[in-house]
């Protein structure tokens, strides 16, 4: 089994050390997210001796063989520059490799600064919500950022999974009953997709890769900060659409643009917000961090899904009604449903991070 | 079935031609005496030049006839599957706007009432893809009550009658949750109507299947997380019984899987009742058994 903390354990300098805040960055709406917390463990604990043993038994390189300027350059080739970037990393990664890991998070994510959003909440009523400042993912988690998880052992690196689905991770496995997305075949994505969003996998799937690349998933007042601002009619609760308020089947892959099917992860450049992240309207729907607790009731109704169900947003390829892809919209899906038109993106808060540069 | 008038109506003003459903007598801006075909229906039918192909829509209770309907007249509307459907008269459009007011609303619409007067009805102009005549098709949207009525005591249901005699072709609809969950009732509810359409409309040689196109759709397929990739397999192993008496009463027919929703959930009311209800829209299989059905009709 693959064991992340034990790897970033092996980094020069591990100082064990409290955790470190870049100054003046906003307070964190919420605390650490359970996933990069348990990343931010090896960094953060004094366990030095715990991972030298583990990398002993392992059969791994003494600590430090790697080097830091090594196990960067490694986790910004693999989407994972996040960890580069931790506020409690600045004084163990050399600036050079700072500045490369700034360089492929400005290149892949787009910021959304901090400040309030009149967020929907679930049933349908709206809460007036104060926002850490956070990156968010230009571009959906594609097939080909998804095969590196699946081949860097994601699966079996329970760390990272969420403890209420370790009985069911066993199952979940591609066509061939390898280990990854429903639709994958032998743990490979179907030729000539590997643009197109990840696609067939469950809320806890995404939950995992986006604790191994060092983010999480956005919520809903995240997302809809990031499409739906900045508002220009005003009034009311944000854009629908990260182009306005009035569909334009051009700009995003729903139904009536008559697709059919999901389109790579960089079409579609007119339906992008101002800032550049695509694809926030249409394509798949993506999974977000909150749970589905209810939907807008009339007197006397009562939400009772019959499954732990969670809040999904944007709309997919086969998305009929083009309002439902309204940043607004509430919908959700069963949390281990695999379904070929849900894929998701993750959001990395800068309270975080180190300072930015 | 033309029959004679009772001496009460002999005043009243007649229609010069009988119900276009079941030959019965009309009276002016009445529903067919015999069939209760309702009136705007008939007057929409004699607008046109051609004779119009009644197709109906069948299933239990609950299997979902109205949604189906109303979402096949909605992306026929925009053209789907190859096909275009413009819809011939208002009263069409009713049951379309019904059902996608609802879904907008995140509900499904209301249960379609038991009295035949209060369905819907649409009549709409097929525009298949080219090479290919375009076809009127009338049909109901018909209360689930009325059909195990009728099934029950054939003849009490004179509308249902009137259809499965007269249709071109049947879609009949069963919910796969049920299917899948709940034992055999759907099962034996179909089987009994494949069983009535050949008692109705029997082979003209013994052993002689009857030659009617009969799409059976699978509903509510979006409820099951893994759907259905191969219906036929689903029903030569689920509804092993009803495959059977189709492969030998049935000289065509065809299995499908439908859904509607991308999603559903369940709301509890006051009363402790509990409805389904649709938490998006993302129609998958719907066209495809009518397409097929309507490819069959022929000329």
């Amino acid at each position: 089994m693959r064991s992340e903390s034990s790897v970033i354990d092996r980094l020069e300098g591990h100082p064990g050390g409290a955790a470190r805040r870049p100054p003046g960055g906003p307070a964190s709406p919420r605390p650490p997210r359970p996933g990069l917390g348990s990343r931010l463990l090896g960094w953060l604990s004094p366990r030095a001796g715990r991972a030298a043993s583990r990398a002993e038994a392992e059969g791994a390189a003494p600590r430090g063989t790697e080097g830091t300027r090594g196990m960067a350059g490694r986790l910004i080739a693999e989407d994972r520059y996040a960890f580069v970037l931790l506020a409690e990393a600045v004084g163990r990664v050399a600036e050079q490799d700072a500045a490369a890991a700034w360089k492929a998070l400005g290149s892949q994510m787009a910021m959304v600064p901090a400040g309030s959003v009149p967020a929907v909440l679930c049933d349908g009523g709206v809460a007036e919500l104060e926002l850490g400042g956070f990156f968010m993912d230009r571009h959906a988690v594609t097939n080909r950022q998804y095969q590196r998880f699946v081949q860097a052992r994601g699966y079996d690196d329970l760390e990272i999974w969420p403890r209420e689905v370790w009985p069911s991770v066993a199952r979940l496995v591609d066509r061939a009953g390898r280990p990854g997305p429903r639709d994958w075949e032998g743990g490979r994505f179907p030729a000539g997709r590997a643009d197109h969003p990840v696609a067939g996998i469950c809320w806890y799937e995404a939950v995992a890769y986006a604790r191994w690349v060092g983010k999480r998933l956005p919520t809903a007042a995240e997302w809809q900060k990031a499409c739906g601002w900045p508002e220009h009619l005003g009034g009311g609760t944000c854009n629908r659409y990260p182009w306005g308020n009035a569909f334009d089947p051009s700009r995003a892959n729903l139904a009536p643009s008559g697709q059919g099917r999901t389109a790579p992860v960089g079409d579609f450049p007119s339906g992008a917000t101002p800032n550049g992240i695509y694809q926030m309207t249409g394509n798949v729907w993506e999974w977000l961090d909150d749970p589905l607790e209810a939907i807008p009731c009339g007197p006397g109704e009562a939400f009772r899904p019959w499954k732990p169900m969670r809040r999904i947003l944007g709309g997919a390829f086969d998305t009929y009604l083009p309002g439902e892809a309204a940043c607004q919209f509430v919908t959700g899906q069963g949390e281990l449903d695999r379904r070929d038109n849900i894929g998701f993106r993750c959001v990395l808060p800068l309270d975080q991070l180190r300072p930015l540069p | 079935m033309t029959g004679r008038p009772y001496l009460t109506e002999y005043n009243r003003p007649h229609s010069d031609q009988g119900c276009p459903l079941c030959g019965g007598h009309v009276y002016e801006g009445e529903p067919c005496g015999a069939c209760f075909l309702p009136y705007k229906v008939i007057e929409s039918i004699r607008s046109r030049l051609a004779a119009p192909r009644f197709v109906v829509v069948l299933g239990p209770t609950g299997v979902g006839k109205t949604v189906y309907l109303g979402m096949l007249l909605d992306l026929l509307s925009r053209g789907a599957g190859g096909l275009r459907g413009l819809s011939r008269s208002p009263f069409s459009l009713a049951l379309h706007r019904n059902l996608i007011l609802a879904l907008e609303r995140q509900r499904f619409p209301e249960k379609t009432p038991v009295e035949t007067d209060r369905w819907h009805w649409l009549h709409c102009e097929i525009l298949p893809a080219k090479g290919r005549a375009a076809v009127d098709i009338v049909a109901p949207d018909v209360a689930g009550e009325a059909v195990s009525e009728e099934m029950e005591s054939p003849g009490s249901q004179k509308t249902i009658r009137a259809l499965m005699g007269r249709c071109a072709g049947v879609v009949l609809l069963m919910d796969l949750v049920e299917v899948v969950a709940d034992g055999r009732a759907q099962e034996l509810f179909a089987m009994q109507l494949v069983s009535y359409l050949d008692a109705l409309r029997p082979g003209r040689k013994k052993g002689r299947k009857v030659d009617l196109p009969v799409a059976i759709v699978f509903t509510k397929a979006d409820l099951l997380d893994d759907g259905i990739a191969d219906p036929v397999a689903f029903a030569r192993g689920n509804v092993p019984g009803l495959y059977g008496q189709c492969e030998a009463r049935l000289g065509r027919f065809s299995f499908y899987a439908s859904g509607v929703a991308g999603s559903t959930a369940k709301l509890l009311d006051d009363s402790g009742a509990e409805r389904l209800v649709p938490l998006r829209v993302e129609p998958r299989g719907i066209v495809e058994p009518f397409a097929w059905m309507v490819g069959q009709l022929g000329g």
